[in-house]
């Protein structure tokens, strides 16, 4: 019998990060996979970031995680998205080499010498008096820990579906976990299925890109990581395509055949990922729909069609692809297929994603609902870093959404719940004006040094580039300018308008600060009126939440709370006014009437009120 | 007035108090009181001796707690939910007898019942859902208003042909705005995906510039309304001695001002309601002479004066015709700006006095045959104005009916307008979201969702009482 400090269950994108998180404290961490070799696979789409999924990423960085740098490594195209938009907006997107982003999230674990890799499958999630106890694997060998972290992705109970064919498994070529399901449900947790899919895979020399439109990255690549590594790997193009009539005539003609619509899956797909045949149907009006393929590496020949993920049975899947241009005489190295899995509700975890059910037992990313290796990773990072925390006896880091999309997610998710697919959007954020890319570093700074993740190195590097910042600041605003002979302003006043950037005002500033202090700053002087409502905003969302409601309060004893509410305050548990006003049914005056029974009168009535809004 | 002390949250919390207040005016021979609450019931058996209270008429005597019967009124009960507050209602039907009412406020408050606040009872009709608070709002509106013609009080009484369309417009609205902001955010958070942004985004442009203007619509017609719910005022100003007392008393048509020859005679204004052209009503109100005040009381009145002049809703400036005059009438700069402001507005009427020859706008106020031609003149004169800067509309499509309601709209307004700026790209496209989002609030705010409790309990603490 072996024995850990923490054990942490799928080598996903969630799992990756949660083994980081242990490990880089110092704790005893095993990572169990059903296969190693698939540490740290790309399973759909073979790039990294996007809009709102570019900012976890960025996140998930400046709190010392793996995702960023691998996808710097294993870069082939970078490029930014929403320029012609907002600050808050703005994007990266990397193509990645699948391969070489695999091995580079497996090389970055082995540097850590309280990692341990281990191969097998759970059967069983053993506990004592309701704490996590470790596991028991298929074979009956056990492994003890006081921490397990679930991040099996789509694996538990998985079948694959090509049309009629039904197979068990979480991704082509891969077993399911079939007894770690029930082992859940005993434990207290629900499950729901789910569905995902993804689509075929092209021959990349039967496809014929002469003819399509190219899609370059940018000439500068944007990196997600401080490190700022360089791929040094040849930049590839993408090529863009598009479904027509005829294609859709196939897919119309062949509905029956599609286990989504003849009831064979049941579980909820993701909805702002659907299927091909699904756009068809609910868009029938659309004469197109934009497909781009993209290389899944620099040696393997293999295309993915971006926009076609189906389930439609592969000789199906092969005739409505040769009707789109380009693809007329393509070949498949594999179909693309759909997955069912079960999933927990993400509500009967708490705020660090450790189980409501379980002390010790934590769950993070697809498991818990969601969609995408961005938010699978926040979620891995979130609960190592938790689990560390409630391993060394330290207080668990209270969930703000303020501060990142990272907590923004975590808290959708264990407040709100979701019955589908959950996918990250900027506008899930309120605060989204001061969740960006560019101050992830600087938000994400104490939270990462007060709870040990960050290396040396970088914190050195949050220090240098905190100097930088207030040294390009103090520029800005001693540097005068003389626009004519009455009137001399500061270079940040100049800064401000519209028309000027620190380029146009001053050309030899890169040489002396770093890229990412000067956009930072540059956003910061731009929109500072913008800023500044929300961050009267979030210092508003901070006062409700310092007013803490006691572990177990009894609810019934405060005067003038309605039976209604008394019974909803019981039945969740908030623990502070900010979760007690978000709580359906919860009224202004009830949360007055705690407040009073509190005796806590430092937060206005406005201020609970305006919570409401 | 209680509304000023009392908090905006005692509303809520007293809803299980029973409260009672009057009705109507005191003075007829019959007073009605109403009672709503739990205790109703109680109360009921408790002035009555009978045990059961089941929705009805009953014609019984009151008692006190001695058994001592003080009155026989007429007893209307109402069962909650069938009643207006949608609570249990006791209505009294009593002998509008001072005593008997100092009886009943006696034994009511020994039952346990509270004087109700100031719009309590309509406060209690909007929380049990028996009406909506812009149903409310407007009552209100129609209760404090003397100048409302017969179909602007059927608005506002929720009896016009458009009235109920208030929740309707507001939703349409919102979910066109949710419309809107679920497109912008999905250009934004799948930029790389959607092709035909471009093409989303000036549908979003041409939305937004519709909803802006219907709203626009709305608060313009609220304020060609709202010009409505009082009646005109007509305010006359001048120079001391210049005959405005008299003038004054020429269109009333009895010696209401006191007259003389002394500059100065009219310290404080004087009010009247009086019928003009086509019989329509305005208030008349004579204001004291614009001088180098003498005394403090002087100066007191000729502020209060020119504060009436700012409000009016025309000036009729009167002096005295300058060939009468040794040297010509000298305005200050404020009293200039006043006028300015009125002519500009078309709500200025000039009149000199004392003047011999028959000239327009000229009278000779000593000579009393020619006192009804003066009243025609000036009164078609005010005619006139008025029916410029009221035109005769769609009066019974009352849609907002409040201050609130309208500073609310402006709000959404705004927000509107801000959104179409960033779609337009003078902002960043992602506060377009947020700007929406406000307007929304605000939109739903008029209808009282998403506020708190306290904000609706400040809206009743306006209401004037017994309503």
């Amino acid at each position: 019998m072996r024995s850990f400090d923490a054990i942490v269950v799928g080598g996903g994108h969630a799992g990756i990060e949660a083994a980081r998180a242990l490990a880089a404290r110092g704790l005893q961490t095993a990572l169990l996979t059903l296969d190693q070799s698939k540490v740290g696979a790309m399973s759909c789409n073979p790039a990294i970031g996007g809009v709102a999924k570019s900012h976890l990423v960025f996140e998930i960085d400046a709190l010392g995680g793996i995702m960023g740098r691998a996808a710097d490594r294993a870069a082939i195209q970078s490029r930014r998205l929403n320029l012609s938009r907002g600050p808050a907006v703005r994007a990266t997107r990397v193509q990645c080499d699948k391969e070489i982003y695999s091995k580079t999230t497996s090389e970055l674990l082995e540097n850590f010498g309280t990692l341990c890799f281990l191969q097998g499958e759970v059967s069983d999630v053993i506990t004592k008096n309701h704490s996590f106890a470790g596991v028991r694997l298929v074979d009956g060998s056990v492994i003890e820990a006081r921490v397990g972290i679930l991040s099996s992705g789509t694996f538990l109970r998985a079948t694959m579906f090509v049309g009629a064919d039904k197979k068990e498994g979480g991704r082509f070529g891969d077993r399911a976990a079939n007894s770690l399901s029930s082992s859940i449900e005993r434990l207290g947790h629900t499950l729901k299925r789910l569905k995902t899919g993804t689509p075929a895979r092209l021959k990349a020399e039967t496809i014929r890109f002469s003819q399509l439109e190219q899609q370059w990255g940018d000439p500068e690549k944007r990196r997600f990581s401080w490190r700022n590594e360089d791929s040094k790997l040849p930049q590839i193009c993408c090529y863009m395509t598009h479904t027509n009539a005829k294609t859709h005539e196939v897919i119309r003609a062949n509905f029956d055949k599609s286990p989504l619509f003849s009831g064979e899956i049941q579980g909820v797909g993701p909805r702002y990922c659907p299927s091909v045949e699904d756009k068809v149907r609910r868009f029938s009006q659309r004469e197109k729909h934009q497909i781009f393929l993209e290389p899944e590496g620099l040696n393997v020949r293999s295309i993915y069609p971006n926009g076609l993920s189906t389930s439609l049975p592969s000789d199906v899947q092969l005739e409505f692809l040769r009707t789109i241009r380009g693809l007329e005489s393509v070949e498949l190295l594999r179909p693309g297929y759909a997955v069912e899995y079960d999933s927990i509700d993400p509500t009967s975890l708490s705020q660090s994603l450790m189980s409501k059910h379980v002390e010790g037992l934590f769950f993070a990313g697809q498991i818990n609902r969601t969609s995408g290796y961005e938010e699978a990773a926040a979620q891995g990072l979130w609960a190592g870093l938790q689990a560390g925390k409630f391993l060394l006896n330290e207080a668990f880091e209270v969930c703000d959404r303020s501060r990142s999309f990272m907590e923004t997610l975590v808290d959708d998710l264990v407040n709100v719940g979701t019955d589908e697919p959950y996918r990250l959007f900027t506008s899930r954020s309120e605060f989204r004006l001061l969740l960006r890319e560019d101050n992830a570093a600087e938000r994400m700074a104490s939270l990462g040094l007060g709870s040990g993740l960050l290396s040396p190195e970088q914190a050195n590097y949050l220090s240098e580039r905190k100097r930088q910042r207030s040294s390009l600041r103090e520029f800005g605003e001693t540097e005068r300018v003389r626009l004519d002979k009455d009137r001399v302003v500061s270079l940040l006043e100049l800064l401000r308008r519209p028309e000027n950037t620190w380029e146009t005002l001053s050309a030899d500033l890169s040489e002396t600060y770093s890229d990412e202090v000067l956009e930072s700053l540059e956003v910061e002087i731009k929109y500072e009126g913008y800023l500044h409502k929300q961050e009267v905003d979030r210092e508003q969302l901070r006062a409700i939440r310092e007013l803490r409601i006691p572990d177990n309060m009894d609810f019934s004893s405060v005067p003038g709370l309605s039976n209604e509410i008394v019974e909803i305050m019981t039945k969740k548990g908030p623990r502070n006014f900010d979760e007690a006003s978000r709580l359906v049914g919860v009224t202004p005056a009830g949360l007055l009437a705690l407040n009073s029974f509190l005796g806590k009168a430092s937060v206005s009535r406005e201020t609970i009120e305006r919570s409401f809004s | 007035m209680r509304s000023r002390e009392s908090s905006a949250r005692e509303y809520f919390l007293r809803q299980p108090e029973t409260i009672f207040g009057l009705a109507t005016a005191f003075g007829g021979p019959v007073a009605i009181l109403r009672v709503s609450g739990a205790k109703t019931k109680v109360i009921y058996s408790a002035l009555t001796g009978s045990a059961s209270f089941s929705a009805g008429i009953a014609y019984e005597a009151i008692c006190d707690g001695n058994g001592v019967a003080f009155d026989r009124p007429l007893l209307l009960k109402f069962e909650g939910p069938k009643s207006f507050t949608g609570e249990d209602v006791l209505e009294i039907q009593f002998h509008g007898i001072r005593s008997v009412y100092d009886g009943l406020h006696r034994e009511l408050l020994r039952l346990g019942a509270q004087p109700a606040l100031p719009g309590e009872f309509l406060f209690r009709s909007v929380t049990h859902g028996k009406m909506t608070l812009v149903e409310a709002e407007a009552l209100n509106s129609a209760f404090g208003a003397d100048g409302l013609s017969d179909g602007a009080s059927r608005g506002l009484l929720g009896l016009g042909p458009n009235q109920k369309q208030m929740s309707e417009v507001l939703d349409r609205i919102c979910s066109e705005l949710t419309l809107v902001r679920a497109r912008i955010e999905a250009s934004v958070d799948f930029s790389e995906f959607t092709e035909d942004q471009s093409r989303d985004l000036e549908s979003c442009e041409s939305l937004l510039d519709e909803l802006s203007s219907n709203i626009g619509s709305m608060i313009s017609g609220y304020e060609t309304m709202r010009g409505r719910f009082f009646l005109p005022t007509v305010v006359i100003v001048g120079p001391p001695n210049a005959g405005k007392s008299t003038l004054f008393n020429i269109l009333l048509g009895t010696d209401k001002a006191l007259v003389s020859n002394q500059p100065g005679t009219t310290r404080d204004f004087i009010e009247a309601e009086l019928r003009v052209a086509d019989g329509r009503r305005v208030r008349i109100i004579d204001t004291a002479g614009w001088r180098e005040a003498e005394s403090f009381v002087e100066g007191m009145g000729i502020e209060r004066g020119m504060s009436l002049a700012l409000e009016a809703s025309i000036l009729l400036f009167l002096r005295q015709s300058e060939k009468q005059l040794a040297k010509p009438t000298v305005l200050d700069s404020r009293q200039q700006r006043l006028l300015e402001e009125f002519r500009r507005r078309g709500s200025l009427l000039v009149y000199e006095s004392f003047s011999s020859e028959p000239i327009a706008n000229c009278f000779d106020l000593s000579r009393p045959e020619l006192f009804h031609e003066i009243r025609k003149n000036v009164f078609d004169a005010i005619g006139k104005v008025i029916d410029r800067a009221r035109p005769v509309g769609d009066e019974e499509r009352v849609l907002i009916s409040s201050e609130r309601q309208r500073a609310l709209l402006d709000e959404a307004a705004r927000g509107i307008k801000d959104a179409l700026s960033a779609v337009r790209g003078s902002r960043p496209i992602e506060l377009a979201g947020e700007d929406i989002a406000r307007a929304e609030v605000a939109l739903r705010a008029i209808q009282g969702r998403g506020v708190g409790e306290e904000y609706i309990g400040q809206i009743f603490s306006t209401f004037c009482l017994g309503k």
